[in-house]
């Protein structure tokens, strides 16, 4: 009798489910939202997905064991994960299910994407059409304030452009292009005086309509919001910059001149196609640019260089050469660690990143990348980190390497496996918050930032940073996921407050911290 | 001020504006569907120097000297010329959303011969067409990143097919627009990414619009100049599944998924392969019975049959093929006829031009050989339409003195065989213990080499003069024989290229098999479909003859079919 019971007991454990179960949201309304997607899948794995689809009550629902989950939202094909907070931030709220987790009412809150649209016309109101419009995004990425182009795209034959569907945010827009007649002018017509006439262009301009990129303003775009930005580009009198590049037949390379425009950022003044060995590129505009060319379709050459141009025709001789080269080794303290070793570049200006994977002799090689800083890191699920990375053919600081065309670099990362763990809960007086921003920040700064740690806390208000390289921390909290936690100037009052942690190699820190700055 | 405006905007150089002479050019440039007047158009005047015989004894000859002036039209469309000479000009107009070239090149209307100034010129723009919709799904919610293929069909050796002209993917709105399309028929379809599957957690099998699944029973949009068509899909997103499984010898390099229905070919848009054990998945698979072909390009092919219902199909096995070399050897039964033999044949032609000929050489000439020679196409069978390039492979001659051809990477499949000789005609195509002419299909199985192909050919054959309907145009006219016995197929003789034309608009055409015949004059015949047999059906009108080896027959076709 005993043992039955025991054994039924035992049997309850096993088959005992928990319900992750909520409604879905519009953020600003607060409105239930039918027809959205609602996939749930074990925490940390891409298997085991499964999906329900909210009706006009907006709600879902799974029973699943004990454990931790990831829920993700998708309505007409834009997904958001749980637990955003505003604009997509690369944070989500985990799930945690077991006994004393209340998870069965949970609000899923929706931001839904905006867009923004508009028209290009000409002094004449005519549309233009092919104009490039240029989409830079301001927000807050690793802890830092980001600008970056998200998105280009062409006018239409009416002169309209339209990104969207585009999560809520800044953002910036540059707008350039060329009189279609500009065009007209150069091909398809026999006579010479097409050569030396005075080509006609426009003068780029910014949002909204803005001749200089300091005049620009950002677009808030709101969430679910549909912004109109019309621009007017007028005809200016520019000069023709003629190309010449020996570059091996039938490779196409993409010329373009960049000058600099938002805050520093690119703006592609022009963009085209070079077949032969020459290109005219008509009407451009006094000023200095970067002249950029690109071999594409597997095509290993390219050159950049610094032009200005006057008031009269520029004949520029290009020499190619290579894109950038990064190889090197990785020295392991010990053995090397059983799992996959990434090495990563990661570009200062965009963040974006490109990672190979460690290969059998310890060696690594990326074959084109683009010139500007970038940081060498290493990743991978064992954790282990650059402690000190020897550059050779480039000027470098640390693990940031200053990468010039043709530069062929050799690095070798010295690895070091020595990290712990840091665990805790974010307290808001007695109770643990949920869904806010953790910090674990270096006690010094030495301008590597990984490592910076962040982490949004769970459900049941919990932090677990793995891979933690061992040294001293500084702990906080905020109830705000765009913290630009690697400036100083913003963090030094949460420094301040923080709790001091120790990180020693192989050991876990178990620390809470209190929830601080709300705003 | 209107004067002004258009005086600011003119872009030609100072010194041709100024010119070498008093004459002008004026006029408007008008939207020659509605007569309105288009305004800023770019205007170019082209000169080609008159020739003057006084001048050139004087001056050196010189290359011919185009000048060129260009301006913007005013905001009414106005235009004008200053200080142009005496010559003979070009002129022509250019807006975006117009036709250019040939489609708007408003010919002879732009030729001016300029003796006097010439005042109310309209040059006629011809606006391009736009095709513009949405795309819902079965709830009316917009769709994103549908792509909308713009196809038409065009006939290529009697068979029609269709190509893309033009695509587009849906923004976040479902819509989707395409502009600056030329004069025609279109049929618009939706799929995924590139034409591929549509990659979401439901999906739905490319349909053409008017939810036609081919594109043989699609409506097409007909674009004139200047039409502004819609076209709204209204699509029904299904479950979608997977199929898993493994290809038996893996290549290293990249390969491809189709997924093939009748003349559907679509790629999958999601697949994964290792490389090593050679699992693969093809996610976004709508229910359906489908081909599916894994292919590295050009290099190995598989093809198996799968069939998907309401759950995943898993264990599918795939085993690449390269593809092989088709032998085709011709034998020749018979001597071959003479020169002299040839229909039509005239020796003062083929001598002319020639002096001091003497008889004996005449005597050779007639008595030379002529050579049969037959070639060899294998081709996809007729199957409606394909939305993918049609396979054809010609036999190449290999070994001159074994009459030996080749045709390369014939991957697996069945073809159809079509033979066409020249100095003679086929008795018998066979392969293995295949007669080719009962039944024109070739079955080539993976991984065995196929059994040549042999020709049995005999020297001559009947010829057939043709008069053809004077009405039309004779490049525009094609003469189809179609067999009336075994044989691999009709045969289309345009009568504008070669095949001994007659001086009475009227073709002969040699080396024919001897056999009942129908013949028919065609129209446009580079757009008749006649390897199509729905259509040799339909076909009516032809005239009947019988074709004696050795025999000149002599037709009259009144009327040509359109």
């Amino acid at each position: 009798m005993r043992a039955a019971l025991l054994l039924a007991a035992a049997l309850s454990a096993v088959a005992q489910t928990f319900p992750i179960a909520g409604v879905v949201v519009d953020a600003s309304s607060g409105a239930p939202m039918k027809r959205v997607r609602v996939t749930l899948s074990p925490y940390g794995r891409n298997t085991g997905e499964r999906g329900v689809i909210t009706g006009e009550d907006g709600r879902f629902s799974f029973d699943v064991a004990k454990g931790k989950f990831t829920l993700i939202a998708e309505y007409r094909g834009y997904r958001e994960p749980f637990g955003q907070r505003g604009p997509a931030l690369g944070f989500n709220v985990a799930i945690f299910t077991g006994p004393g987790q209340d998870t069965s009412n949970l609000v899923f809150k929706w931001y839904a994407p905006g867009a923004i649209s508009g028209k290009v016309l000409d002094e004449h109101n005519e549309p233009v059409e092919g104009a490039l419009v240029q989409l830079i995004r301001v927000n807050v990425a690793g802890g830092r304030k980001m600008r970056a182009t998200a998105a280009w795209a062409r006018t239409d034959d009416r002169g309209q452009y339209r990104f969207g569907p585009r999560a809520g945010g800044a953002y910036f827009l540059a707008v350039t292009g060329e009189p279609w007649f500009s065009k007209a002018q150069q091909v398809g017509l026999p006579g010479r005086e097409s050569d030396t006439q005075p080509v006609r262009s426009f003068a780029p301009v910014y949002y909204p309509n803005a001749a200089e990129p300091g005049a620009a303003q950002a677009i808030e775009l709101a969430p679910g919001a549909e912004v109109s930005a019309d621009f007017r580009l007028m005809t200016v009198l520019g000069v023709n910059v003629r190309v010449h590049c020996e570059h091996p037949q039938g490779q196409q390379m993409l010329v373009s001149l960049v000058s600099e425009g938002i805050e520093g950022l690119d703006t592609f003044q022009r963009q085209e196609w070079m077949y032969g060995n020459d290109l005219t590129i008509a009407g451009v505009l006094p000023g200095k640019y970067q002249l950029r060319v690109e071999g594409r379709n597997g095509a290993t050459s390219m050159a950049r260089r610094m032009i200005e141009v006057g008031g009269a025709d520029l004949n520029l001789d290009v020499a190619l050469t290579t894109w950038p080269s990064v190889s090197g080794t990785v020295t392991f303290p010990g053995k090397r660690p059983s799992r996959t070793v990434y090495v990563r570049l990661v570009d200062e200006s965009n963040n974006a990143t490109i990672s190979r994977v460690l290969d059998a002799n310890n060696s690594f090689k990326f074959e084109t990348v683009q010139p500007g800083r970038h940081l060498l890191q290493l990743t991978g699920a064992d954790g282990f980190f650059a402690v000190a990375v020897d550059v050779k053919g480039a000027p470098a600081q640390g693990a940031w390497i200053d990468l010039q065309p043709g530069a062929q670099v050799k690095a070798d990362i010295l690895a070091s496996g020595e990290t712990g763990t840091v665990k805790g809960f974010v307290m808001n007086g007695d109770k643990p918050a949920a869904g806010v921003l953790a910090v674990l920040a270096p006690a010094k700064d030495t301008g590597d930032p990984g490592n910076f740690l962040s982490f949004q806390t769970d459900s049941d208000g919990s932090f677990d940073y793995q891979l933690v390289r061992a040294g001293d921390y500084i702990l906080f909290a905020a109830d705000r996921l765009d913290l630009e936690y690697r400036n100083p100037a913003v963090v030094r009052d949460y420094l301040a407050s923080g709790t001091p942690v120790r990180v020693a190699p192989h050991a876990t820190v178990v620390q809470n911290v209190s929830l601080a700055g709300r705003n | 001020m209107l004067r002004l405006l258009f005086a600011s905007i003119v872009i030609s150089v100072p010194l041709l504006a100024q010119g070498p002479g008093n004459y002008s050019i004026s006029g408007v440039v008008v939207n020659s569907q509605t007569g309105e007047p288009v305004k800023y158009a770019l205007v170019t005047l082209v000169s080609f120097p008159v020739f003057d015989a006084n001048q050139t004894a004087e001056q050196p000859m010189q290359p011919p000297d185009f000048k060129k002036k260009a301006a913007l039209a005013g905001e009414t469309g106005e235009f004008i010329f200053h200080g142009l000479a005496k010559s003979h000009y070009t002129i022509s107009a250019q807006k975006p959303g117009f036709a250019v070239g040939l489609a708007g090149g408003d010919y002879p209307n732009n030729q001016i011969n300029l003796t006097d100034n010439v005042t109310g010129k309209r040059l006629r723009l011809s606006p391009l067409g736009v095709i513009e919709g949405k795309v819902v799904d079965q709830d009316d919610e917009p769709l994103r990143g549908v792509q909308i293929l713009a196809m038409q069909l065009q006939v290529n050796d009697g068979l029609r097919e269709a190509r893309t002209a033009r695509s587009v993917a849906t923004d976040d709105r479902g819509v989707y627009r395409l502009w600056d399309l030329q004069p025609g028929r279109y049929y618009l379809k939706a799929a995924g990414k590139s034409g591929g599957t549509y990659s979401s957690w439901q999906s739905f099998a490319p349909v053409y619009a008017g939810n036609a699944r081919t594109i043989d029973s699609a409506k097409p949009v007909t674009i004139e100049p200047g039409t502004n068509a819609t076209a709204d899909f209204h699509l029904t997103l299904e479950t979608a599944f997977r199929i898993r499984g493994t290809v038996q010898n893996p290549p290293s390099g990249a390969v491809s998924f189709e997924l093939v229905q009748g003349a559907e070919h679509v790629t999958a848009s999601r697949s994964t392969l290792n490389a090593s054990t050679g699992r693969f998945e093809i996610q976004d698979v709508t229910p359906g019975a489908y081909l599916l072909r894994v292919e590295e390009r050009g290099k190995l092919r598989g093809e198996v049959p799968v069939m998907v219902s309401d759950s995943d199909v898993n264990d599918v096995t795939v085993s690449l093929s390269p593809p092989v070399t088709m032998k085709e050897v011709t034998r020749v039964i018979g001597a071959p006829i003479k020169q002299k033999q040839l229909p039509g044949f005239s020796r003062a032609q083929s001598m002319a031009g020639q002096e001091a000929v003497t008889a004996e050489e005449i005597e050779q000439f007639d008595n030379q050989p002529v050579d049969v020679n037959c070639s060899v196409s294998l081709r996809q069978p007729y199957s409606s339409i394909s939305s993918s390039p049609r396979i054809r492979r010609d036999s190449i001659q290999a070994d001159q003195e074994k009459e030996t051809f080749t045709i390369g990477d014939v991957f697996p499949g069945v073809y159809g065989v079509q033979v066409n000789c020249e100095g003679g005609y086929a008795t018998a195509v066979l392969s293995g213990g295949m007669d080719l002419l009962t039944t024109p299909l070739l079955s080539i199985q993976p991984g065995v080499e196929p059994p040549p192909i042999e020709v049995q050919a005999k020297p001559g054959g009947g010829t057939l003069t043709v008069d053809l309907p004077a009405s039309a145009p004779a490049d525009s006219i094609g003469i189809l024989t179609v067999p009336a016995f075994n044989s691999t197929g009709p045969r289309m003789y345009p009568a504008g290229q070669g095949f001994l034309p007659q001086e009475n608009n009227g073709l002969t055409i040699p080396f024919l098999a001897p056999g009942d015949y129908a013949v028919y004059a065609l129209k446009n015949w580079q757009n008749v479909e006649f390897r199509n047999p729905a259509f040799l059906q339909t076909l009516a009108g032809g005239v009947s003859v019988h074709v004696e080896d050795g025999k000149e027959q002599h037709i009259s076709l009144k009327q040509a079919i359109k």
